[in-house]
């Protein structure tokens, strides 16, 4: 009774705010079209390609035709002639993409030794195809064997390293999709795949986002098996995995699951595989949307996987235990599990003497506190605690705000906000004209605020600080977590100081303790403990033998207890 | 499934927002600019009324010019007749546009007078005001405390509660007066075994220099009290000496030699100057500037029923003084120096130990803590009223003075 109370108030509402489609129609809709148990398919006309390619020429060509709408189609290219094989023309025609292929090749290794007349085309030995040969009555029956056209054309007449062939439509678009050049033949139920790729692609270049001074200066490319190249020139182990996946219903795109065979744990490459392998989506252009779609928890801010620009970073977290995922067009590799603690490392930490490194990590932890509580804590302070301020800071702070009309709430809530809408325009602005924004932004706005009496120049204080200690995140998706709950912090000490403060940091530990990355603590090796060598602080490079134990790696020693050989020769 | 996920929420909400508002809630919210920071307080006997409050309020204003602000702070005293503390801030309250925080208070100022009748009751509704910090510093004044507050200009800081907060901290390198809380006073105000004292200030400025210019000429820097030194400049707060009390009344105040006694029992002596009367020479002095090297060890027995109090202490004491024929180079002379420092402080420390007892009958030394555990039970030592015996105590000190001297280093 009562729910149906309810049920009635919600549907008041409901009328009221939402909108909810019609669920009866006045209309019909013709029978052939009403189906109702249509899910969701790929090919979901009338139109029913056809699976295998067909003997005939003439049919394939249409097929294709239809499949490419290659009359509309503009970067379709149908090139149709004559092949000569042991001196007999078949009709062919090949396939391909234009500005995908490279023209040269196609030119020179795939229609020059097919048409033009020459030594392997013209080439015929009646006496070689002979297979047996029986005198009977001084008759002779020769046994001639059957001319595979097929096998001719691939061993004799394509000169070409990569070759294959495929008998379904769907291969032929896989194929002729990611910029080979398909080769149909007459007679034949077979397509040859030859893969001339020649696009055009950006180079290995340096990493945009993850700089650092000692390391190296290759950074991953949009395409995957540059990419892969770059991990196994770093890895150099035969033991590294590299699985190819398709993900995305449309786009098919290549993903990669790296990992190294005797060390990764197989419970973790089985979870990642079923994952990626579980996903339907239509389009996965990025890594950036397959990280979103394979994280442990989706609504919570904080990223749950490591995303990198450096292979050799990458070729780290590999040889610690964990599996990179590589999206093809993407040149961010993903790693999972990704923990807290990864987060605040940098791929410069392994380069530096551990004491640098440590340093470095207490430093962006004390950054971390700063950007998520450094403006909770002046509006608490200020309207609650005034008490805990030296008297000589709160009488500044005072001072500073005697002219200013706004509550301190407000006051920060602009400045932080014009600060996120500073840092948004800064990106969004064409490259000569970003640093010019920051500058009008940060020093003309912000001085003429305070000149304005409508901030106090401590607040700009507080807010810069915030600012620059957000910046010190290593990860950006990490940083940009931190930035958006503060909002939540400063909004919590507003209404009750430090209590709320206390609260928000209550709930939001419990909310980081309780996420998963693959299955594996967000929080450990801390939360829960394990004996582990691996927390926070970086042990000097020799005393680094374990790897992290919640990882449950094959392989849980990296070096034996003493590592300078020639240091101790006799242990 | 959907409703029910909506009401889990609502009630969530509910359940969050009651709490917050009952617990804390942005009700009691104090913003800084609401409120009025008093950075003194002041005690006086008032003439109407029981009492005469004094609020010294800290203005602060930011004045900026040429593009560096430079923060200067302006200060307003208040005075207000009232029959409490209380109702006295009520009244400042009324009378400023702001809310009064006493949470920033540097200093509470008693004057002499007001200390003499009493200040208990005052000292319960201070410790019992959250507002005001226990480690705010106690002074009483030789002038009235409005006036102390009127007059009292900082020279060196701009901020006037810097300037308190710093003040007394100068007892650390001249030893004339000490550093006295307002916990510390409670407390030893509280204690059966010590009597409480307090920081003796006042202003000092040309017309308030006394006449009686020390007896003799070793006794003209130390043996002031405060506002009585020959300073000439403009009128200032000077802390030297300190105020003794006898339960909550002043009965006594110690000049700064005194109060470097003090220190030297109570192992409370950092560094200190001191002149002594030249051994060599009649008439002149020389500087030493002195250190405890070991605690002073203090033993307190019942000789028939009489505290007997016995002191050992060990000074190290540095020569600052120095000229061209120097006799106090060689070993001799140095054990001769010796001897005079040892005879002079076991003198001053004699003349202060039966001062405190026999003149102002209080143990500002804490000499009770010592005999306490001689009493098996809480009852047997409040009926033995230390306060009271402590002035029939007999005192023996012994001083142990090692003079050290570059010089000696260079001759020997």
């Amino acid at each position: 009774m009562k729910q149906n109370k309810n049920g009635s108030v919600m549907t008041y509402f409901k009328d009221l705010f939402w909108y909810t489609p019609h669920k009866e129609y006045s209309f019909t809709i013709p029978e052939a079209n009403n189906n109702e148990n249509a899910t969701y398919t790929e090919n979901n006309n009338n139109y029913e390609s056809p699976k295998n390619i067909f003997p005939k020429i003439g049919t394939n060509l249409e097929t294709i035709t239809t499949l490419y709408n290659a009359m509309i189609n503009s970067d379709i290219i149908i090139r149709e002639f004559s092949l000569i094989a042991k001196n007999k023309e078949y009709k062919a025609f090949i396939l391909y993409i234009d500005g995908m292929v490279d023209t040269k090749i196609v030119n020179n290794f795939v229609l020059d030794p097919l048409m033009l007349r020459n030594q392997a085309n013209t080439y015929t030995n009646p006496e070689a195809d002979v297979s047996k040969e029986v005198v009977t009555n001084h008759i002779t029956v020769r046994k001639v064997k059957k001319f595979d056209l097929a096998s001719y054309i691939l061993n004799h007449l394509i000169p070409q390293n990569s070759v294959k062939q495929v008998a379904t439509f769907d291969d032929v678009a896989s194929s002729v999709n990611s910029g080979n050049c398909l080769l149909f033949v007459d007679t034949l139920n077979i397509a040859f795949d030859i893969d001339a790729k020649g696009f055009k692609q950006r180079s290995v270049g340096k990493p945009e986002n993850e700089i650092v001074i000692r390391g190296s200066q290759e950074g991953f490319t949009e395409n995957i098996r540059t990419n892969t190249s770059l991990l196994r020139r770093f890895c150099n182990n035969e033991k590294l995995i590299i699985e190819n996946l398709e993900v995305g219903n449309l786009t098919k795109t290549k993903c990669a699951i790296c990992y190294m065979k005797n060390v990764a744990n197989n419970d973790l490459i089985a979870e990642v595989k079923y994952r990626i392998n579980n996903v339907s989506v239509d389009s996965i252009i990025s890594s950036g949307q397959l990280e979103q779609l394979i994280s442990d928890n989706g609504k919570f801010s904080v990223p749950q996987m490591i995303s990198t620009e450096r292979p050799d970073n990458a070729t780290n977290f590999l040889l610690s235990g964990r599996v990179v995922i590589l999206v093809n067009g993407s040149p961010y590799a993903l790693i999972a599990p990704g923990t807290f603690i990864d987060f605040i490392s940098s791929p410069e930490d392994l380069n530096l003497k551990y004491k640098f490194s440590n340093l470095l990590k207490l430093v962006r932890i004390f950054a971390i506190i700063l950007t998520l509580l450094l403006p909770g804590f002046y509006v608490a302070i200020t309207n609650f605690h005034q008490e805990l301020l030296p008297t000589e800071l709160l009488f500044a702070i005072v001072a500073s705000r005697e002219n200013i009309p706004l509550p301190i709430i407000f006051e920060i809530l602009v400045m932080e906000f014009s600060f996120e809408l500073i840092r948004e325009a800064g990106i969004r602005v064409p490259s000569p004209l970003g640093p010019t924004i920051g500058i009008v932004g940060a020093l003309i706005l912000g001085q003429a605020a305070v000149d304005a009496n409508i901030v106090s120049p401590i607040l700009i204080i507080v807010v810069a600080i915030t600012a620059i200690a957000s910046f010190a995140i290593p990860d950006y998706s990490f940083s940009f977590h931190f930035r958006l709950a503060r909002f939540i912090y400063i909004i919590f000490g507003y209404l009750l100081g430090f209590l709320g403060i206390a609260t928000c940091l209550f709930f939001h530990l419990l909310l980081l303790a309780s996420l998963n990355s693959f299955g594996y603590p967000y929080l450990q090796p801390y939360v829960p403990v394990t004996k582990d060598y691996n927390g926070l602080l970086l042990s000097p490079a020799w005393k680094r033998e374990h790897r992290a134990d919640f990882l449950n790696t094959k392989r849980p020693k990296k070096q034996p207890d003493i590592s300078m050989k020639w240091k101790f020769p006799n242990k | 499934m959907k409703l029910k996920k909506l009401r889990t929420l609502i009630c969530l909400f509910l359940i969050i927002t009651t709490l917050f508002f009952s617990l804390s809630g942005c009700y009691n919210s104090q913003n800084i600019d609401r409120l009025a920071y008093v950075v003194a307080i002041g005690f006086d006997v008032g003439e109407n009324n029981k009492l005469k409050l004094s609020f010294q309020v800290s203005v602060p204003s930011n004045s900026s010019d040429g593009g560096s602000s430079s923060q200067s702070d302006s200060s307003i005293v208040t005075s207000i007749e009232c029959s409490s503390f209380d109702s006295g801030v009520n009244i400042l309250n009324s009378y400023l546009s702001k809310e009064s925080n006493l949470a920033h208070c540097k200093i509470i100022v008693f004057s002499e007078d007001f200390a003499n009748r009493g200040i208990s009751e005052t000292l319960f509704t201070l410790m019992n005001t959250i507002d005001v910090r226990p480690d705010c510093n106690v002074l009483v004044s030789r002038c009235s405390a409005e006036y102390f507050l009127n007059n009292s200009k900082p020279m060196l800081e701009k901020l006037s509660a810097r300037y308190y907060e710093i003040a007394p901290t100068t007892s650390q390198y001249t030893g004339l007066t000490e550093n006295v809380t307002l916990s510390q006073f409670f407390s030893d105000y509280t204690d059966t075994f010590r009597s409480s004292f307090a920081i003796l200030g006042g202003i000092n400025s040309d017309n308030t220099h006394s006449a009686n210019v020390g007896e003799s000429p070793t006794e003209i820097d130390a043996s002031n009290k405060a506002n009585e030194t020959l300073i000439h400049g403009k009128p200032n707060i000077e802390n030297i000496g300190l105020a003794v009390f006898y339960k909550d009344k002043l009965v006594g105040e110690l000049t700064g030699l005194e109060t470097i006694c003090h220190q030297i029992i109570c192992n409370s002596l950092d560094t200190c100057v001191i002149n002594i009367p030249s051994p060599f020479e009649e008439g002149q002095t020389i500087s030493l500037k002195l250190r405890l090297v070991n605690n002073t060890k203090n033993k307190v027995e019942l000789v028939n029923g009489t505290p007997y109090i016995t002191s050992d202490v060990t000074l190290d004491a540095r020569i600052l003084s120095m000229d061209e024929n120097s006799k106090y180079l060689t070993m001799e002379n140095v054990s001769l120096l010796e001897k005079s420092a040892n005879f002079y402080l076991t003198t001053k420390l004699h003349d202060y130990l039966y001062k405190v007892s026999k003149d102002l009958k209080s143990d500002i030394d804490g000499f009770g803590k010592y005999i306490v555990k001689d009493f098996l039970t809480m009852e047997e030592w409040e009926n033995f009223n230390w306060l009271e015996n402590f002035k029939n105590s007999f005192f023996d000190v012994k001083v142990e003075t090692k003079v050290k001297s570059g010089y000696i280093f260079m001759e020997s």
